[in-house]
């Protein structure tokens, strides 16, 4: 009896070895590497995602990808009706971005996307929510020339490694967004996408535009791309990029000065309850390049250079500051955000007017860039 | 331990009492009881040596006399083929016949002491000696008027030759190893220890096989609680046949149901030095080369004699380098089971879908094709153990490339398993002495994997780590031998301690832990 | 068959166990996020709250001077009473062991493995722990060792990884909350998972030398250290929002986690931290309960008869103790007032007993000294 009983409970604890339910081939999966939301005709939220063809044998000619269109009332339907056209379930764990229409970011904002992207346990927290400049979010995914095997691989690369060489889109994971979002004080920025033309010809190519500026969830404005590098400046974001400058008296080219390191610190004046920011940025370059002709004379330049440069930046950045403040009138530098952590109760006090006292903020800019040396060249 | 699968104490013991009761009867029919002793008459004592031995043909029996006294006739009984003839006839024989010295009142102790010249001879009253005796050798001499008989050593049999075992093949290093007779192999081991500590008792095992046993270690240097309990359970043991090592070292386990050995053994005798050195014993069996040390800690799966004798650097990393093997060989296809088929967000996205291609199309489903791979390789690894030499080279040249190629083309294997099984292959070969154990645990945590992924393979793992911490090698914890974990113990395990840094002995094995009382000088 | 007096630990692994089981289920439901960034200062003052609490337990301990701890419970209350004192504690142990084990396979299920039904995950882990409790505690505390080892290497791997997305600012601002919020949250973090130490009370005995005190307290703090460094790790990296708004921030924490360029999206592997201290934790309660159990049950020396049924037991308890994972979140806003009898009150009850007892103990000594031959 007692044997009986032991075996049965010994078969009753089996029950772990009794299948593997999560057990998921690889050949039972379609892998997804980017993902476009659109808003249908109807109301509709039309998907576009972009998988990696598996059929074509990788060693010869590499992976490349496919198309997938689904609609659906919300996001997590969209993606279960994908299941009425393909044989393997959506695979989301290698996915990289996720590209929204700027129609969908004007009028429904980000809540949607940030809800369904965080609670999902496949999703990574790590993806890059993209905004496109083209009508469509899918027509950044539907282009012809991959280098990665999939356009979403290709722009998650650019914008990654972008703030060390180009200084020109903000970089945008879901977890970041979601904190920018619920902080006071400071608005969410996206990167930019959008279809470069080729000269001579009708192919097009996906190209970094700048970013896009939130107010709120909602869409509030773009900037370019040479915009976005004095935006990226102000919070220390940026670790590389040019400057590029005219001064005549030196020379009639343009002079490059390449950055290697921004120091920027932003502080606040109080003054009884009237707000004045300050800004200091501090840049360290090197010479890059100085096209000019050795007969225009051999007098020194650096200090004609720099300051030349820092008149330069302190516009730039003094007019993009501006502009959103009266046109975006969305902080999306974190000046709220700066109060709201150092002087809690004066947050406490100002936070219901800020959107207010931010348009016409005085922000006071000061620049200050150092020549480190000059490359290979001698200069003086 | 709680074991409800045992059925009810009595019933067994009764059934095991009534058995043995048969046999003794039986081997007491055949004379075989141990105390049975000679009769006073010659004749009484040769017909029943002939009754005993009947059917043996192997048997000689010579009859001499003596040539002053015709009546001091003398039976010589030995076995053909195992005795040293011409020690015979000079230090037996010949005395016999030629001797003309009145024979004392005591015929045994006389001729003992004062005729026969063979180097070891034996009185004996026992039907037990004489029989033992005359199958391992030794010559039986009955005399008359006498229930005594004289056993004269005389052996002489092929043996091997003292050779390096093929399985411990080292480097460099002594290159001797042990062959099947026991005397030759405490030979080797007296040599190299040359103290009068060194303390040698025999025994015998199996009721009908009566092979003699030693049971070896430094009587300074032993634990004497160890010894106390290798002892009883060697005197537990009652079984008919003992023609290995490891028949001992099944049947003094500490714990029945574990892969994991309790007992070292090796074929060489500077591991057999060294471990009696440190403390620990020696279990030699005749006509086995295979010899016992115990106690037996977990991480001498991992040592080998070479380490000693290379440089340091090189050892330590070596060592480190088995463990490694040892814990790749039984997580390499489990974790990739939990990768490929639970946590394709590991793979880095170019590998994912480069796997992926290539597993489309394939029939069987990832984990079934692992377990059938590694299968297929044990096949194959077997096959090539017991092949004669010539064949077993093209089978597993062909067994491995070929048909692992050919597999892989017609779409039945994907080809990232065959790199996993050939992967999971070589590395077992770092740790030969683990194969047994190895096989089963991969299996284990291939199982959990493939239910639970990644953290099916963690509690796999977690459950093998509290096995191992439970075992046991007479009352030895194996992996951890003094209670804690102390550095002490790491110079000699994880890595290899120049010799110069090694001062004490390890702490559990041995009572006096002074190895050497300063260390020798270093070249400054 | 061993008794847990047989081999002595020692008072270094008794820490080890301490600190391990702190960390239990703190590594995957993570420390009290509700006051976010402030949420290391409501560690501190939890901390400051539990020393007195574990001054308590430690004076118990001293006052056994040694003794089986449930032998001593029985001889200081009676018998009645006793058995009622002992059968509560095991009914906290062997609950806060189903807890734990229901709190893993949710989040096993949530996280990673959504279609596998619950029972089987919980019947593996409840027999692996069942298992560890079996090999006894000299087992325990050398799995220990190795398991501090490992969790608290790959903590400091997850915070080396994480370091490149860490942000400073993160911690400001400070002190947001108001004191009513702050002491709600550091009296939750007292109860989950300070004063679960309690489980510790009848293991101390076996740890032969070194002094209670100095156990508890080298305990309490090196604990409060680890979840210090997992609090700052979790602020500083996902952002005081997300780390309130996420069931498990330190499981977040590890999927952003990147090694180099190549080696990212390697959450899995940190399953390894889960299971080693999750398994701590459910064998040192499944003892304690085995240890009160054996004794209730008179059989004090078997202790291996009784793993089986309380294994079932526990495995029973688990599956029937919440309806769903919403019931077991919300279940921790109400834990601290369910467990602050088990913790606090039966602790102080003994504590005070025990005081009596030595001290009349001490008079009666001194009257008999006193005593003319």
């Amino acid at each position: 009896m007692k044997r009986c009983l032991c075996a049965l409970l010994a078969a009753c604890l089996m029950l772990p070895l009794a299948g593997c339910w999560n057990y998921r081939g690889l050949n039972e999966m379609t892998i997804v590497a980017g993902m476009a939301i659109d808003e249908a005709d109807d109301g509709q939220y039309l998907m576009t995602f972009e998988v990696m063809d598996l059929s074509q044998p990788t060693k010869t000619e590499g992976p490349n990808s496919n198309l997938v269109f689904a609609k659906g009332g919300s996001i997590l339907e969209a993606i279960r009706n994908a299941k009425r056209q393909l044989a393997s379930k959506l695979y989301f764990g290698n996915m990289q971005i996720m590209v929204i229409s700027h129609q969908v970011a004007e009028r429904e904002g980000l809540d949607a996307v940030l809800d369904f992207a965080l609670r999902d346990s496949e999703m990574r927290e790590t993806m890059e929510l993209v905004v496109s400049r083209e009508e469509t979010a899918r027509a950044i995914l539907s282009n012809d020339e991959k280098i990665s095997g999939a356009v979403s691989y290709d722009i998650s690369r650019i914008i990654r490694e972008d703030a060390k060489v180009t200084g020109s889109v903000f970089s945008a994971q879901f977890y970041r967004i979601y904190d920018d979002s619920r902080t006071p004080g400071i608005n969410v920025v996206l990167p930019v996408f959008y279809l470069a033309p080729e000269p001579d010809s009708d192919k097009k190519h996906v190209e970094a535009y700048g970013c896009a500026v939130f107010k709120g969830s909602l869409l509030a404005g773009f900037f370019s791309a040479e915009e976005t590098k004095y935006l990226l400046m102000v919070n220390g974001l940026l670790t590389g990029g040019v400057l590029t400058f005219y001064v005549p008296e030196i020379t009639k080219n343009n002079i490059t000065l390449e950055i290697k390191k921004v120091d920027s610190s932003m502080s606040y004046e109080n003054n009884d309850g009237k707000i004045a920011m300050k800004l200091s940025v501090k840049i360290n370059a090197y010479f890059a390049e100085f096209p000019h002709n050795k007969n225009e004379g051999n007098h020194p330049v650096l200090d004609q250079v720099e300051r030349s440069a820092e008149n330069l930046v302190r516009e730039e950045l003094q007019s993009v500051i501006k502009k959103l403040q009266t046109q975006y009138q969305s902080d999306a530098l974190g000046m709220g955000r700066l109060i709201y952590r150092t002087n809690l109760p004066l947050w406490r006090q100002i936070s219901g007017r800020w959107n207010e006292m931010y348009q016409t903020l005085p922000v006071d800019v000061t620049v200050k860039i150092h020549l480190a040396n000059t490359a290979m060249v001698r200069e003086s | 331990m709680w074991n409800p699968f045992r059925p009810k104490q009595e019933e067994k013991q009764k059934r095991i009492d009534e058995a043995l009761s048969r046999s003794t009867e039986r081997s007491k029919a055949t004379g075989q009881s141990q105390e049975e002793v000679l009769s006073p008459s010659m004749e009484e004592n040769c017909r029943r040596f002939e009754e005993l031995f009947r059917d043996n043909d192997t048997i000689i029996c010579r009859k001499i006399q003596n040539a002053c006294y015709p009546w001091l006739e003398y039976r010589l009984y030995y076995s053909d083929g195992m005795v040293n003839t011409s020690l015979l006839h000079d230090g037996v024989l010949r005395p016999l016949v030629e001797s003309n010295e009145k024979p004392g009142r005591d015929l045994a102790e006389s001729l003992s002491k004062q005729i026969l010249t063979a180097s070891d001879v034996q009185i004996s009253e026992k039907w037990k000696d004489v029989c033992d005796g005359v199958t391992y050798g030794d010559a039986i001499l009955f005399l008359p008027h006498s229930s005594r008989a004289l056993i004269l050593s005389a052996k002489n049999f092929q043996l091997r030759g003292v050779d390096e075992p093929e399985n411990e093949r080292i480097l460099s290093g002594p290159r001797e190893g042990f062959n099947e007779s026991l005397l030759n192999n405490l030979t080797l081991i007296r040599r190299r220890l040359r103290t009068h500590d060194l303390k040698l008792k025999f025994r015998t095992f199996g009721r009908r096989t009566q092979t003699k046993a030693c049971v070896c270690y430094l009587d300074s240097l032993v634990n004497k609680n160890i010894l106390k309990l290798l002892e009883d359970r060697l005197n537990n043991i009652d079984i008919d046949g003992v023609l290995d090592t490891n028949y001992l070292s099944e049947l003094t386990r500490d714990s029945a149901l574990s892969p994991f050995r309790s007992t070292g053994y090796t074929e060489r005798p500077d591991v057999v030095a060294a471990k009696l050195l440190e403390g620990r014993i020696a279990i030699f069996l005749d006509g086995t080369p295979v010899v016992l040390t115990v106690p037996y800690l977990f991480i001498e799966n991992f040592q080998s004699s070479e380490d000693y004798y290379l440089n340091f650097f090189y050892t330590s990393f070596s060592r480190m380098l088995r463990i490694l093997g040892f814990f790749m060989t039984i997580t390499v296809p489990g974790f990739y089971i939990a990768i490929v088929a639970f946590h394709h967000e590991m793979l880095p996205t170019p590998l994912l879908i480069n796997i992926a291609s290539e597993r489309t199309g394939v029939p069987l489903p990832a984990a079934a094709e692992a377990f059938i791979m590694l299968i297929v390789f044990d096949i194959l690894r077997e096959t090539g153990v017991r092949m004669p030499s010539n064949v077993g080279q093209a089978l597993s040249i062909v067994g491995a490339l070929v048909i692992g190629q050919a597999a892989v083309e017609a779409r039945l294997v994907a080809a990232p398993m065959i790199i996993i099984v050939g992967i999971t292959g070589i590395t077992a070969l770092l740790v030969p002495r683990m194969s047994a154990p190895i096989i089963f645990v991969r299996i284990f945590i291939l199982i959990g994997a493939s239910v639970f992924g990644l953290f099916g393979m963690m509690l796999t793992l977690c459950t093998l780590f509290i096995h191992m911490l439970n075992l046991d090698s007479f009352g030895v914890s194996q992996l951890t031998p003094s209670g804690k974990l102390q550095f002490q113990q790491i110079k000699d395990m994880a890595i290899r301690a120049p010799w110069w840094k090694m001062i004490q002995l390890p702490k559990r094995t041995a009572w006096s832990t002074i190895r050497q009382k300063t260390p020798p000088r270093r070249k400054e | 068959m061993k008794t847990i007096h047989d081999n002595p630990v020692s008072s270094r692994e008794m820490v080890r166990m301490i600190i391990l089981f702190v960390f239990g289920s703190s590594v995957v439901m993570g420390v009290n996020p509700r006051t976010m960034q402030d949420a290391w200062i409501c560690l501190l003052i939890a901390a400051a709250i539990s020393v007195p609490v574990f001054f308590i337990y430690a004076r118990i301990m001293h006052l056994m001077d040694g003794k089986d701890f449930f032998t001593c419970v029985l001889d200081w209350f009676g018998g009645i009473p006793g058995r009622i004192v002992i059968a509560l504690l095991v009914w906290y142990y062997l609950y806060l062991a189903a807890v734990v084990v229901r709190n893993f396979s949710e989040f096993m299920e949530i996280v990673a493995m959504p279609e596998t039904p619950q029972i089987p995950m919980m019947i593996s882990f409840l027999l692996v722990s069942a298992y560890l409790c079996k090999s006894r505690i000299q087992v325990i505390s050398q799995w220990s060792i190795v398991g501090l080892c490992i969790t608290v290497g790959i903590m400091i791997i997850t915070v080396l990884s994480t370091v490149a997305s860490m942000r400073p600012q993160n911690l400001l601002p400070i002190l947001e909350h108001s004191p009513p919020v702050m002491m709600k949250s550091s009296f939750e973090i007292f109860a989950f998972p300070f004063a679960e130490c309690v489980v510790f009370l009848p293991l101390i005995s076996a740890a032969k030398h070194g002094s209670p005190y100095k156990v508890f307290f080298k305990g309490l703090f090196y604990s409060t250290l680890v979840l210090m460094v997992i609090i700052l790790r979790n602020v500083l990296t996902l952002g005081p929002q997300l780390m309130e708004a996420e069931y498990f921030p330190s499981y977040s924490c590890a999927r952003i986690m990147e090694i180099g360029s190549f080696l990212s999206r390697i959450e899995g592997t940190i399953s390894i931290n889960f299971i080693v201290s999750g398994l701590t934790k459910t064998s040192l309660c499944l003892y304690s309960g085995a240890l009160g159990l054996a004794k209730l049950l008179n059989v004090p020396n078997k202790l291996d008869l009784i793993i089986m049924p309380i294994f079932l037991f526990v495995l029973m308890l688990c599956a029937l103790s919440y309806t769903d994972a919403v019931q077991m979140f919300n279940f921790l806003d109400f834990y601290p007032f369910y467990a602050l009898p088990f913790q606090v009150i039966v602790p102080v009850v003994i504590w005070l007993v025990g005081e009596w007892k030595a001290h009349s103990k001490k008079t009666s000594s001194v009257q008999t000294a006193s005593q003319p031959s």
